[in-house]
């Protein structure tokens, strides 16, 4: 791939971007993620809409294309084609009884939410929990790869044969067996997705710790007479860390994926929470006539994750100096 | 050599034996029982249901009981929600798994050799971009994102294929010709999801060993010697390129398996990665169980098949291990 560098800085910003939209939801938001507006007449309506609302005495909002005023006061609303009368009696006191004007700039899905307040309440939700899991994954990666590539051979042997073993299961088979036990929170699906991640880290921390320990350095702080924890934690792995730190941002990538078929399945986040697969299954139903709900969703979880992968990318080409002399064929 | 095969599949031996293991402690790690199953039972029922089922007993012995069992007589135990022997349940819906899967790595195939040797032809160039481009896209896609697409696409606005399921509701009456042209019909949509999944990463690697490949002696040997470029491309760089993409293949069995699962319940197709689902849904440990050995046999037979068949086509690998 040409240029690490263009890579680096493309997935930065593609990055950077998403955290700004997720930690920014509450003040980009047009709409709270979880409100309803008038489900009749907003539901599943495409990008670029605009509707005019009244909100009801009893607390109801109605929505309409056009909206006049009657003559006895009141006003009629265009809803799906039909003109619906509502009388003054009937509007909510004050300014908020009064027409105005709703925009929903990426459409809503079935139930009325706003499909563009969902999609940044989304990106926190992912950006957060993939973020959450994968520092999970990568001190228990770091843990175990490290003490296996330290300890003694039997040791060693059994924490492979254990990593083999949880590689060997295909990885969404077991998030799934394990989210359904535990019925998820968001607290339990951290522990499940960073539990599921760690291992190819720990493979390949242990791989990197075996090749540094052959080094001449190493040596020469045995022959000082170190003691052999100030070795491993001086030494050894400050060493042994940069390829790990270069696979942090393609795990983030995985685990967004992986969350996101999870809560597709209904067995992530849970509804009606928005997150960008919850959202994709909302509108599975509607998605003939309603294709913009499970469709956008999905340019969101792309676009995250080629970030991630190319942010990867860049960084391995930066740390890994063999990486840079292949890159130039 | 022998000696080689023979501690290849003991390891793989004692790997499935971990994985079972491991699977079983961590299926029962939960306190709790399969109580979406067990709440709308009166108690009596419950109480009979939990005996039938074993899980009154401690875990040891529900491990030594599930062990014995399956090892020694074949029996799975008895799915709690098809009410048929764990074995059937998996044996019934193979097949249909089988199909999708051969299908899939057909195109998988296909595609990324077309893809590789396109963008080797042109390295650097506009199409190379392009190749490596789609690569890293497919790679960023959720692989049940593309499924929605491909049936909006392709069943919705474009009403060619049928959006879901093996055959017609009235294929049953059909047979010969039509019925298979009526299955393919059907197959096409998941397959190329399926098929694309993972697509990335085979094609870069397919890249990298043809470039790699390229850059040796014996190519510009063939060239000097006066063969043609597709000559060179296809017969001398393309086979020496072959035995790391054997090991890959082994190696994405799991995405595979992982994507199998996600279409097949998208697709309501009706395979082993359906039913898993179906068990994992409704808390169905010994189809879970089951389901879980079989894939991660499948797993560990694919990468000693792969390994195998890598020592199969390269000899310099073999010295090694004498």
């Amino acid at each position: 791939m040409a240029g690490g560098k263009r890579a680096l800085a493309a997935g930065a910003t593609l990055v950077g971007l998403f955290f700004a939209l997720g930690a920014l939801a509450p003040w980009l938001a047009p709409h709270p993620p979880n409100e309803q507006h008038d489900p009749l007449a907003a539901g599943d309506r495409p990008p670029a809409t605009r509707m005019t609302c009244l909100e009801l005495a009893d607390g109801r909002r109605l929505c309409g294309d056009r909206c006049e005023p009657l003559a006895l006061g009141g006003f009629r609303l265009e809803r799906q084609g039909e003109w619906r009368e509502v009388a003054a009696d009937d509007l909510a006191a004050g300014p908020s009884g009064q027409p105005h004007r709703l925009r929903f700039p990426l459409g809503t899905d079935r139930y009325a939410r706003d499909l563009y307040s969902r999609l940044l309440y989304g990106a926190r939700v992912s950006m957060t929990l993939s973020l959450v899991s994968v520092l999970l994954a990568l001190s228990l990666g770091v843990g175990v790869g490290s003490i296996a590539g330290t300890a003694r051979p039997w040791l060693d042997h059994a924490l492979m044969r254990l990593v083999d073993a949880l590689l060997a299961v295909p990885s969404l088979v077991l998030i799934l067996a394990l989210s359904a036990l535990f019925r998820p929170g968001n607290g339990l699906l951290v522990l499940v997705l960073g539990g599921t991640g760690w291992m190819e880290v720990s493979r390949l921390v242990r791989a990197e710790i075996k090749d540094v320990a052959a080094r001449d350095f190493i040596l020469a702080a045995e022959a000082a007479g170190l003691p052999s924890w100030r070795i491993v934690v001086g030494h050894l792995l400050p060493n042994s860390l940069a390829p790990v730190l270069a696979m942090g941002p393609i795990l983030v990538g995985n685990i967004i994926l992986a969350e996101s078929a999870l809560s597709f399945l209904g067995m992530g986040i849970q509804p009606p929470q928005a997150s960008w697969g919850t959202i994709i299954n909302d509108g599975r139903d509607s998605l003939p006539q309603a294709w913009w709900v499970s469709l956008l969703p999905g340019v969101a979880i792309a676009l995250a994750v080629i970030g991630w992968n190319l942010l990867g990318e860049g960084l391995k080409q930066r740390l890994d100096p063999r990486q840079r002399s292949q890159s130039s064929e | 050599m022998a000696a080689y095969l023979l501690r290849r599949i003991a390891g793989a031996l004692l790997l499935v034996f971990l994985l079972v293991t491991v699977v079983f402690v961590l299926m029962h790690a939960v306190p709790g029982e399969p109580t979406a199953l067990l709440k709308n039972q009166n108690p009596e029922q419950r109480e009979r249901l939990i005996q039938l089922w074993g899980l009154d007993r401690p875990l040891y012995e529900q491990y030594g009981r599930w062990l014995r069992s399956a090892l020694l007589r074949l029996d799975w135990g008895t799915s709690f929600t098809f009410h048929r022997p764990v074995l059937r349940v998996l044996a019934d819906a193979f097949p249909a798994t089988l199909a999708l899967s051969t299908a899939a790595i057909l195109i998988h195939l296909a595609l990324a050799l077309g893809g590789a040797l396109w963008s080797v032809r042109r390295a650097g160039q506009g199409a190379d971009r392009l190749v490596q481009a789609s690569a890293l896209v497919l790679n960023s896609l959720p692989v049940f994102w593309l499924g929605l697409v491909a049936i909006l696409t392709f069943s919705g606005w474009l009403p060619w294929l049928p959006a879901g399921h093996m055959r017609s509701p009235d294929a049953a009456s059909v047979r010969g010709w039509p019925a298979v042209a009526d299955f393919l019909r059907h197959l096409v949509l998941p397959a190329t999801v399926l098929g694309l999944s993972g697509f990335g990463g085979t094609v870069r690697l397919l890249r990298a060993s043809l470039l790699e490949a390229l850059s040796q002696d014996y190519i510009r040997t063939a060239r000097a010697k006066g063969a043609s470029e597709a000559r060179v491309l296809l017969v001398h760089a393309l086979r020496n390129s072959l035995t790391p993409l054997v090991q890959v293949l082994g190696y994405t069995l799991p995405g595979l398996l992982n994507g199998s699962l996600l279409i097949e319940t998208l697709f309501s197709w009706p395979g082993v990665g359906q039913a898993l689902f179906i068990g994992i849904q409704s808390f169905d440990y010994p189809l879970v169980l089951g389901g879980t050995v079989l894939s991660g046999v499948l797993v560990v037979a694919g990468t000693l098949g792969a390994d195998l068949a890598q020592l199969a086509l390269n000899p310099r690998l073999r010295p090694a291990l004498a």
